[in-house]
């Protein structure tokens, strides 16, 4: 016991090391790209920009982490930014005022993360095949309720939700910054966040040592549209008009997030810091490739070599 | 028909340090349906597995058909005339007969199955076994007992001198266990060698040409079928003395805790009824598949019951989920502690504490200061060796993670503990710091269930002993009435009507 319980300095900086690499990834890319561009690279004006763009993908990456960390997946999130989007600008435009409009979007969202987590727990249909369902659905609606139009003309005020700056800092980071922040705290430090983790680990156990697995899968898919409504709100407002397609695809790029900062696909390990830091990893490297002048399909290619990566060493991580 | 067609001598195996196997034999001839009896770990799974090259022995000769045969993996066994029917059936459900009989191997040409050949070879196959099934029909129609016959065809279909039956009649009704039988004949009368793992004495007297019995990994003895009977062969099975000490102490028996009427789930166990008392431990026994563990895991809320009543203290009690269980002061250390026990890949404080956040922590808030105090008091109650309370739990020995899971469920001060198998797959020490453990529980007043399935664990450790077999509970032997031979006879269900 001893012997086991001290853990050397040195294994004790390894440890340090291991647990954080994706942050030391993180800084060496950074440290990389200052040094070949520190003219377009480290400004004020490239960083913000950055750190604007990533906000989307960040808010669904950590969403995505909750659900993944149960063993789940949600790939309709993409489409509930598209149909979350299209109902805030609609209520915003029919003259809904202000913080009802976000609320309504928020809450759109999160019903259609309630309908997937009630169909995945009741019927114990895999979440994959579910949430591809409502994908598709959540596709659907979007473009009915615009009937297929872009909706613009709501109140400018609304723009600063995706343009405004604050103390020089945009508004979508200080949103980004908020929800993992709320959603940290929400798996580190709640009852909640431990069930979430105990089942992804096992699910079986879990029920048997009395979690209600029921709820908190409800509550985690909930959790995970609700912040693809809050994704939507900031994309809406920052593109300036809401797109019945925006959001396509923005699935896989949120679990490719997640992946990246450690969260594990077969559920029960995962970090909101880590999902972070993989959002800014993959936004760092579009932003890095197009000021090499790498341009956008040879981007895909390498984001995908990334990606790869990332899963086969998750998969070895499993194996030992 | 006297020639040996497999031998095997001095096999002798080891997983980390323990023996599985040591220095057994087997002897099976031509054309004979031969039983390999014993308990559960007695070895015979090992045995079977060496056979078809899934373990390799360390020590040990073995020869087939004349030659020294090393079989490294399935298929060289296959190769060489041996084919295995699982307990479980594993055919797909969704294709035919025919092409379940021929999967992997279908007559073809350039490329394409010529069906009609697949069908003409299955049929072939099926009348000479005398099996009648259709080879068009989807296996998924068919009964477990065609199926099994579909499983038989398809180990002929290869042709095998030997066929290995890991308890086929576990799933069959008693007319269906006679097609059976009258299938194992036809084989035997065209010179196949049969060996038949099997629990039920009373099949074993009516098929078998021999047996061999095993026990704790050792060869004990081998005999003709017409040379032994029942009685001895249920000595020769358990014939070992109680040499482990168990720490059981007298515990001062109180009322009644809990109280099980009728407790029924279809197809798995029927009209269930026992209690327990405070102080009390009560053994469960009984062979693999009898039921023991789906019984408990239906009391516990984990599995739907048909019908039958519960009671704690005197009242009736519903309960639909563990959390329902847990609320009425039960508590269940399950079978396997990887399965459906540990969250593994999470923290050992996580695991012991996850039952009770929500006496810790009334709020949705954690409070992780009284959550790690108690981990820290039940690591140091349990003796429970780790460098790390936040370190995963997979890391730890099977034995501390048992306690792990032992902590956790103290932790919620249950009237009633069940524990299912509490120390498989540990070491001796901490089997018997555990043994130790639940001793002082009873002491405490606490109602103990314990399912296991070594006998000499449940003869040292209980208070009383329910019997289970067949989903049925055969009888409850008091501490005095328990022997090794009592109880084993009520497991095999060997107990005539008034006997």
């Amino acid at each position: 016991m001893e012997a086991a319980a001290k853990p050397k300095g040195n294994s004790r900086l390894k440890r340090f090391v291991g647990d954080n690499k994706i942050l030391f990834i993180f800084i060496a890319l950074f440290i990389v790209m200052s040094a070949v561009r520190p003219d377009a690279f480290f400004t004020y004006t490239n960083l913000t920009n950055l750190l604007k763009q990533i906000a989307v993908n960040a808010i669904l990456a950590v969403g995505m982490t909750v659900v993944m960390t149960t063993g789940s997946f949600d790939l309709s999130v993409g489409s509930v930014v598209g149909v979350a989007g299209v109902v805030v600008a609609l209520s915003a435009k029919a003259g809904v005022p202000g913080i009802a409009a976000l609320l309504i979007g928020v809450l759109v969202g999160a019903a259609f993360g309630c309908v997937n987590g009630l169909a995945i727990a009741a019927f114990k249909i895999p979440s994959f095949i579910v949430t591809l369902a409502m994908m598709q659905a959540a596709r659907g609606l979007s473009y009915m309720f615009c009937e297929g139009f872009p909706v613009t003309g709501f109140p400018k005020s609304y723009l600063f939700i995706g343009q405004g700056y604050f103390l020089g800092v945009p508004v979508p980071v200080y949103i980004m910054a908020a929800v993992a922040v709320l959603v940290a705290v929400l798996m580190r430090q709640t009852k909640f966040g431990r069930y979430v983790y105990f089942i992804g680990g096992n699910e079986e156990a879990a029920a048997l040592s009395g979690i209600n697995v029921f709820k908190t899968r409800v509550l985690s898919h909930t959790l995970c549209g609700l912040l693809a409504g809050v994704a939507g709100i900031v994309l809406t407002f920052r593109v300036g008009s809401a797109m019945p397609a925006a959001g396509e695809g923005f699935e896989m790029d949120a679990i490719a997030a997640a992946v990246i900062g450690g969260c594990s696909l077969s559920g029960g390990v995962s970090r909101i810091s880590g999902t972070v830091l993989g959002a800014l990893i993959l936004g760092l490297i579009s932003n890095g490739m197009n000021l090499l002048g790498v341009t956008t399909y040879p981007q895909m290619v390498i984001k995908g070599a990334i990606i790869f990566v990332a899963v086969l060493l998750d998969t070895r991580a499993n194996k030992k | 028909m006297d020639d040996v067609i497999l031998e095997m001598r001095g096999i002798s195996k080891t997983f980390s340090g323990v023996y599985a196997l040591r220095d057994a034999q087997l002897t099976i001839r031509r054309g004979e349906v031969h039983a390999l009896i014993g308990e559960n770990g007695a070895g015979k799974s090992t045995l079977m597995k060496i056979i078809l090259g899934v373990h390799a022995p360390d020590a040990g000769e073995m020869t087939f058909k004349g030659k020294a045969f090393r079989p490294q993996k399935p298929m060289d066994a296959l190769q060489a005339g041996i084919s295995m029917i699982h307990q479980e059936i594993s055919l797909a459900d969704n294709m035919t007969v025919a092409e379940n009989i021929w999967i992997g191997r279908e007559p073809a040409s350039h490329g394409f199955v010529n069906y009609k050949a697949l069908r003409e070879d299955a049929a072939k196959l099926l009348a000479e076994l005398r099996i009648i099934i259709d080879p068009s029909e989807k296996v998924g129609h068919l009964s477990v007992a065609q199926m099994q016959m579909v499983e038989i065809a398809r180990a002929i279909s290869y042709n095998a001198d030997l066929i290995i039956m890991d308890e086929p009649t576990s799933a069959l009704t008693e007319e269906e266990v006679g097609m059976l039988f009258s299938i194992i004949r036809t084989l035997r009368d065209k010179g196949v060698s049969v060996i038949m793992i099997t629990h039920k004495l009373d099949e074993l007297f009516e098929i078998s040409d021999a047996v061999t019995v095993l026990r704790d990994g050792s060869y004990v003895s081998a005999h003709p079928i017409s040379e032994i009977d029942e009685k001895k062969l249920i000595s020769l099975m358990v014939g070992r003395e109680l040499s482990e000490l168990f720490p059981k102490q007298e515990a001062q028996i109180g009322e009644t805790v809990l109280r099980v009427q009728g407790l029924t789930r279809k197809g798995l166990f029927e009209d269930v009824s026992f209690a327990v008392h405070r102080g009390e431990i009560l053994g469960v026994a009984g062979l693999m598949g009898a039921g023991r563990s789906e019984i408990m895991t239906a009391l516990f809320g984990g599995m739907p019951v048909d019908g039958g009543e519960i009671y704690i203290d005197g009242e009736r009690v519903a309960i639909r989920n563990p959390r329902d269980a847990i609320r009425h002061g039960l508590a269940m250390v399950t079978e396997d502690r990887k399965l459906t026990g540990l969250s593994l890949c999470r923290s050992c404080k996580e695991n012991i504490s996850v039952t009770n956040l929500k006496r810790t922590s009334p709020s949705a808030f954690l409070n992780k200061k009284k959550e790690m105090e108690e981990v820290r008091e039940m690591i140091h109650a349990l003796s429970i060796r780790l460098a790390d309370p936040e370190q995963a739990v997979r890391s730890l020995s099977g034995g501390n993670q048992q306690k792990i899971v032992l902590a956790r469920w103290l932790l919620t001060a249950p009237k009633v503990l069940i524990l299912d198998e509490p120390t498989r797959g540990i070491d001796v020490g901490a089997k018997s710091e555990i043994h130790r453990l639940i001793s002082e529980l009873a002491c405490k007043g606490m109602a103990v269930i314990m399912i296991s399935s070594e006998l000499p664990e449940v003869l040292g450790m209980s208070d009383r002993i329910m019997v289970v077999h067949g989903g049925r509970v055969r009888g409850v032997l008091s501490r005095a009435e328990a022997t090794q031979e009592n109880v084993m006879a009520l497991a095999t269900n060997t107990v005539k009507e008034g006997a």
